[in-house]
């Protein structure tokens, strides 16, 4: 073994390691789409995906979580209801009415680094649903949390997704089983 | 006499030599990695277990200002105090059977009575002031760590104490953030808990009288609530 390789390996394992807490950042761009069957609720809902939801990332990270939430929202919502439209900026195609509207923003989102490649990194994104009736009243408002955790050479790609298919379950749990909102349904339904 | 050594001999020193100086790196790597700080759950008890507590149309809203320097460090890994900042454990619970309620993080505020100033939960200004601080730090380190990582004796410890230190940042900021008061409905039965953080001058405690005031509003009628707690936020020195 020649000598002259000892700085190449010291280079290597200082790469290595760099290597071990650092890494690329994205996150599917193709909609969740693994909800469990439920029954639809019988409501017409604009699905409003505003500029400051399409913003929202992480700058530490460079992950277009707003993004991602603003293609699932509508997939979503479509899971919840039986009418969806799509809004921009809380504004409704032409001709079209909505009974309520439904409005994703984030509210956080989080990571932490391990010490290493090997300690543990833990992903946290909370959206604020918003559902208001078309004259803007709220009827129900709720931060939900989505969380994933592997170790930190994990890609933040994959903790990231993870985290936001367990935010998306949550959210389609918490509307559909929301009082408030089976109330408003009733409400309209008469 | 003289000794001739083999040329080989130093060849078959080799592995050893690599092992010997090899190992404390690997022990800090392994040992660092073992100590990446925990995040802290918030366990918190029923709204009307607080001392400070109100009942009004079927909702229970507790507060608890959390003063102690060692209590806030074991939740946030870090004295906010020393950073500006006081967090206010807020628990919210419906036991209304017929009506839901919503309790927005922007309306729970803290109101000086000396001046008549209300202020609301300041997370983001704290956490570029804390958490940011060790993080830049910490990223300074590994990337001098890095460079000087051929000088292995020196980049080492540079490396992975820059490493733990924006661990930690990462782990404080996380800690803040996931443990904040935010918006909720609350049908029946259910129950929001978190912190609203108070932040005040470095250089001057808060002391004396102020109110911890949060509306909650019933969705259904549009009726709000006010909740509204004396509390004495005189901060040990």
């Amino acid at each position: 073994m020649n000598h002259k390789a000892y700085p190449r390996l010291f280079v290597l394992i200082s790469t290595l390691a760099s290597l071990l807490v650092a890494g690329c950042a994205s996150i599917s761009s193709q909609p969740f789409t693994a909800y469990g069957e439920q029954e639809k609720m019988h409501l017409k809902v604009g699905v409003n995906v505003t500029d400051e939801l399409r913003l929202s990332k992480n700058d530490k990270w460079n992950i277009p979580i707003g993004e991602s939430i603003a293609t699932n929202a509508p997939v979503l919502a479509r899971h919840l209801f039986d009418e969806v439209v799509d809004m921009s900026n809380g504004q409704l195609p032409a001709n079209e009415t909505v009974a309520a509207i439904l409005t994703p923003k984030v509210a956080c989102f989080t990571r932490t680094v391990g010490a290493t490649g090997g300690g543990e990194s833990i992903v946290d994104i909370k959206v604020e649903w918003t559902l208001s009736d078309s004259n803007g009243n709220t009827i129900w408002v709720s931060t939900i949390d989505g969380r994933s955790s592997a170790s930190t050479r994990t890609r933040p790609k994959k903790v990231s997704q993870k985290a936001l298919e367990d935010l998306l379950l949550k959210s389609q749990q918490a509307i559909s089983s929301a009082p408030a909102i089976r109330q408003f349904v009733q409400k309209e339904s008469r | 006499m003289k000794t001739i050594k083999a040329t080989g001999a130093r060849l078959n020193n080799l592995p050893t030599k690599l092992v010997t100086s090899l190992l404390p790196v690997l022990l800090l790597f392994w040992g660092s990695g073992c100590s990446t700080m925990k995040v802290t759950p918030l366990t918190t008890g029923s709204a009307d277990s607080y001392t400070q507590h109100e009942q009004k149309n079927g909702v229970v809203v507790g507060i608890r200002p959390m003063t102690d320097k060692r209590e806030i460090k074991n939740m946030f890994k870090v004295n906010l105090l020393n950073n500006g900042l006081l967090p206010v454990l807020v628990v919210a619970e419906n036991k209304n059977p017929a009506a839901s309620f919503i309790i927005a993080s922007d309306k729970v505020s803290i109101l000086n009575e000396a001046n008549g100033t209300t202020s609301s939960s300041q997370r983001k200004k704290v956490t570029s002031g804390t958490g940011a601080a060790l993080r830049d730090t910490g990223s300074v380190m590994v990337a001098a760590g890095a460079l000087a990582a051929p000088l292995l004796v020196v980049g080492a410890p540079l490396l992975f104490t820059g490493m733990q230190k924006a661990s930690n940042a990462s782990v404080i900021e996380f800690n803040l953030a996931d443990k904040e008061f935010y918006t909720w409905t609350l049908g029946l039965g259910e129950k929001a808990q978190g912190f609203v953080y108070f932040q005040f001058p470095k250089d001057s405690r808060p002391s004396g009288n102020y109110r911890v005031v949060a509306e909650v509003t019933n969705p259904a009628t549009g009726e709000t609530t006010t909740f509204d707690f004396p509390a004495n936020l005189t901060l040990p020195k």
